[in-house]
């Protein structure tokens, strides 16, 4: 459940979750190269943590075929003024993003063809809840926690379900999920996820001043969006992809105990077991071939 | 109530006093940029955000553009702050103002954010400092030291030692905080049960400002100390810096910040060095309103009874202030609020808000998650207990009645509402109360409308 | 012509207004003090009698509470 308000520090404290998209399929194609990217959001993050002594921030990497926590700023950052904040961020945040591409890369070795390179966002989106509720019950005041996905895979249909449930329960934590989409067509999966946790959702429309637009929109504090102008969502794409092949339907059936999703007619819902009856727009004409092929 | 306030963001305005050249000056040190950041409202350091690699001035109405109207007083909030602190430069085209960051501001909080800034002194090797003290036994010299000073500041028998402030420097601390008449013991004053019930960093702020604005009298640069206390919030707790690395000033200051328990001093066979504690690093965290809450020690019950895990002489006697303390135990200290303690608070000058205020800060943990944390029965009943003290409201005024006719007492009525000093009137009788202040100008309306 | 008397205007709940119409009862005819009865809480009296007023009402508050010795 929502955390009580009494434990948050006051307005300003924010805890900065941060997706990276390291998809090699989607960067060996984009306009900005990693490198540029990489550049932006560092100096994003330093600024992020400029603004308050208590502000954190934590990295995590969505990569094709695997996650991971790539930097922690109250783990990694105990000693490091005196030489400088940038330089030991930087430092430490490439190394484990390297170490990291690596394994990513090993895991793909045995992957079949003719699958949409999307990147692994469900897994990173559990993983950044997760640290968030630890937050929570750590017990001891902690900060305004947000999640920002900087994204540029496609959206991958197979990761329906469990994206709309990180979504469902950043909602129920009260976690704005604000999303920066930095491919060609629209995401989807990160408008939805805007839309239905109140963060911001934005397609950046020139991706050299990424640095401005992640400064402009998305550094500002939860309790001064509420006084602030910020980009609105146009048009939110909300349709669904179906259970059982994951493919994106306009039109199709819904079980009504669990309201899970199907392109065709089942016999029984895979979900949660309750058996339908018959398909009443298949009419007759229909109803003889049913019996005869056995559904699996 | 008299409305006294010692509101510890003075320390910004002091900043914000300082010559332009001055000013400029600080902003030359990487770290007093982001302090001063962090010291912002959050829309101001949202502007600065964004503003910071524009280099044409935007017009002050696209910067109204950014916010929706209900924020339009935060958004004015802001401005003035930014304005004040120099950060933002006005610049009067002939139709309409536009702003700019400082450009001495813009770039260095540019290197900053792109390089990471790095702090004029690093710690000493471990080799040459002997044995530094952990960081809990650090927080309980810091803690010492700050209670003993604190406690001669308010009644110097007190104090198990005294500081090594001259007792000229105790007394201009204590100016406005302490009332002495003569042949009688000092006793405080309104600002100061107000100070007392104040937040740790609130306090230290206040004391700081103190002496910085005494230094200036005795010749030292206002600036320097400001940038070296700014600078000093971002070494690390329990670090080992060589006083070598500071200036004269420096080092006379660092003396006075050990009696505060801002820093350790040690001395090691051939060098000296100082260990900055957590109120040190604290210190930007409390240029805002949020306070650092430390562990809180007070249970409050419902049935009105107070007891506080603390064995501090500091904490009985702030507790001494407004409840009846009872017991005094080694770890313990039991008290209830009582009607006649809190009349007495009261009559001292203290508002029921600043004590549930202070109640609820220093809530202890057990009780600090529950909501509320301190009983609503117990807060309901001294705010009820305060207001039962003003039932009655007086004001010295002037009744005018035998009107001659109706359109002399409409326009006289008329005229006493404009000048805001109509207390009361009655169409009927024809009578109306007017505050005194504007007794003349009533007069002369009246004898003009003749 | 108008006629303009000096004096203090006050305002409080019903209880303290009856309370004060009580206490202007109880004085001597030569030192009673309320010149008008304005509405069932608002009055004006004579201007001097302020802390002669407030001493009353302490005191009659002081009757009505109980301090368990300590």
């Amino acid at each position: 459940m929502a955390s009580a308000p009494s434990k948050l520090y006051a307005d300003d404290v924010s805890l900065v979750v941060v997706l990276l998209d390291t998809n090699p399929f989607f960067w060996s194609s984009s306009s900005l190269s990693f490198l540029q990217f990489l550049s932006h959001v560092l100096s994003f993050l330093n600024s992020i943590l400029t603004l308050n002594q208590l502000n954190q921030v934590v990295v995590i990497a969505t990569g094709y075929n695997s996650c991971d926590y790539i930097f922690d700023s109250s783990l990694d950052l105990k000693r490091s003024l005196e030489n400088g904040r940038m330089p030991v961020m930087c430092s430490s945040l490439l190394q484990k993003l390297e170490e990291f591409s690596f394994k990513d890369e090993q895991l793909s070795k045995e992957e079949p063809e003719g699958r949409i390179k999307c990147s692994l966002l469900s897994g990173s989106l559990s993983m950044a809840l997760c640290y968030i509720q630890r937050v929570f019950r750590s017990g001891a005041l902690h900060p305004h926690p947000r999640i920002l996905c900087l994204q540029g895979s496609p959206d991958g249909p197979e990761q329906y379900v469990a994206i709309m449930n990180a979504i469902f329960s950043a909602q129920r934590s009260v976690v704005p999920i604000d999303s920066c989409y930095m491919g060609a067509q629209n995401s989807a999966f990160l408008q939805q996820a805007s839309y239905i946790t109140g963060g911001v959702h934005h397609k950046p429309q020139n991706l050299d001043g990424l640095f401005q637009y992640l400064m402009t929109i998305f550094a500002a504090d939860l309790h001064s969006r509420s006084f602030l102008h910020l980009p609105k969502p146009v048009g939110v794409d909300f349709r669904a992809s179906c259970f059982c092949h994951k493919n994106t339907i306009d039109m199709g059936y819904i079980c009504s105990v669990c309201l899970s999703i199907f392109c065709k007619h089942h016999k029984k819902c895979s979900t949660c077991g309750s058996v339908f009856g018959q398909a009443q727009s298949e009419a007759a004409s229909a109803s003889d071939k049913k019996r005869k092929t056995p559904e699996t | 109530m008299p409305q006294v306030k010692i509101i510890a963001k003075n320390f910004m305005d002091m900043v914000a006093s300082l010559p332009a050249i001055k000013l400029d000056m600080l902003y030359r040190n990487q770290f007093i940029c982001e302090a001063i950041l962090r010291s912002l409202p959050p829309l101001a350091k949202k502007y600065v955000l964004q503003m910071l690699y524009i280099d044409v001035p935007i017009t002050s109405k696209s910067l109204q553009e950014w916010v929706i109207a209900d924020g339009s007083s935060k958004h004015k909030v802001a401005i003035d702050r930014l304005i004040q602190l120099r950060v933002l430069e006005v610049i009067d085209r002939k139709k309409e103002t536009a702003y700019k960051l400082n450009s001495t501001f813009q770039t260095n909080l540019r290197k900053h954010l792109i390089n990471g800034g790095i702090l004029p002194r690093e710690p000493m090797p471990s080799n040459v400092t002997a044995r530094l003290p952990t960081l809990e036994e650090l927080d309980a010299y810091a803690h010492g030291q700050w209670e003993c000073f604190l406690l001669q500041l308010i009644s110097s028998g007190q104090a198990e030692r005294s500081t090594s402030f001259s007792s000229s420097m105790m007394r201009i601390f204590q100016r406005g905080l302490l009332r002495q008449r003569e042949k009688e013991v000092p006793r405080l004053t309104e600002s100061g049960f107000q100070f007392l019930l104040m937040d740790t960093n609130a306090q230290l702020w206040y004391v700081i400002r103190e002496y910085i604005s005494n230094s200036e009298e005795q010749g030292v640069d206002q600036a320097d100390l400001i940038a070296f206390l700014l600078e000093l919030s971002f070494h690390t707790t329990g670090e080992a810096y060589s006083l070598n690395t500071l200036t004269d000033d420096q080092r006379a200051m660092i003396k006075d910040l050990a009696d505060l328990g801002l820093v350790k001093l040690q001395q090691g066979r051939k060098e000296s060095w100082f260990i900055p504690t957590k109120l040190a690093t604290n210190l930007s965290v409390s240029l805002t309103d949020s306070s650092l809450r430390k562990q809180g020690f007070v249970v409050v019950e419902t049935n009105f009874r107070l007891y506080a895990y603390s064995s501090s002489k500091l904490h009985c006697e702030i507790l001494r202030l407004f409840s009846r303390v009872e017991y005094q135990l080694p770890n313990l200290i039991v008290g209830a609020i009582t009607k006649e303690s809190l009349y007495n608070a009261f009559e001292n000058g203290i508002t029921a808000e600043q004590i549930i205020t202070f109640l609820q800060q220093n809530a202890h943990p057990r009780v600090a998650e529950k909501t509320p944390a301190v009983p609503e029965n117990v807060t309901d009943q001294i705010r009820l207990w305060e207001t039962d003290l003003n039932r009655v409201e007086m004001t010295p005024a002037h009744c005018y009645d035998e009107f001659p006719s109706r359109d002399v007492f409409e326009a006289a009525s008329d005229f006493a509402r404009v000048h805001c000093g109509l207390l009361w009137e009655d169409p009927k009788k024809m009578r109306m109360v007017v505050k005194a202040e504007i007794h003349m100008l009533m007069r002369e309306h009246l004898r003009g409308n003749k | 012509m108008v006629n303009a008397t000096k004096g203090l205007f006050i305002s409080c709940d019903i209880p303290m207004a009856q309370f004060i119409i009580n206490l202007n009862a109880s004085m001597p005819a030569s030192q009673k003090f309320i010149i008008h009865v304005l509405d069932s809480t608002h009055f004006f009296v004579q201007p001097d009698v302020a802390g002669m007023i407030r001493s009353a009402i302490s005191e009659f508050r002081d009757q009505n509470s109980y301090e368990k010795p300590s």
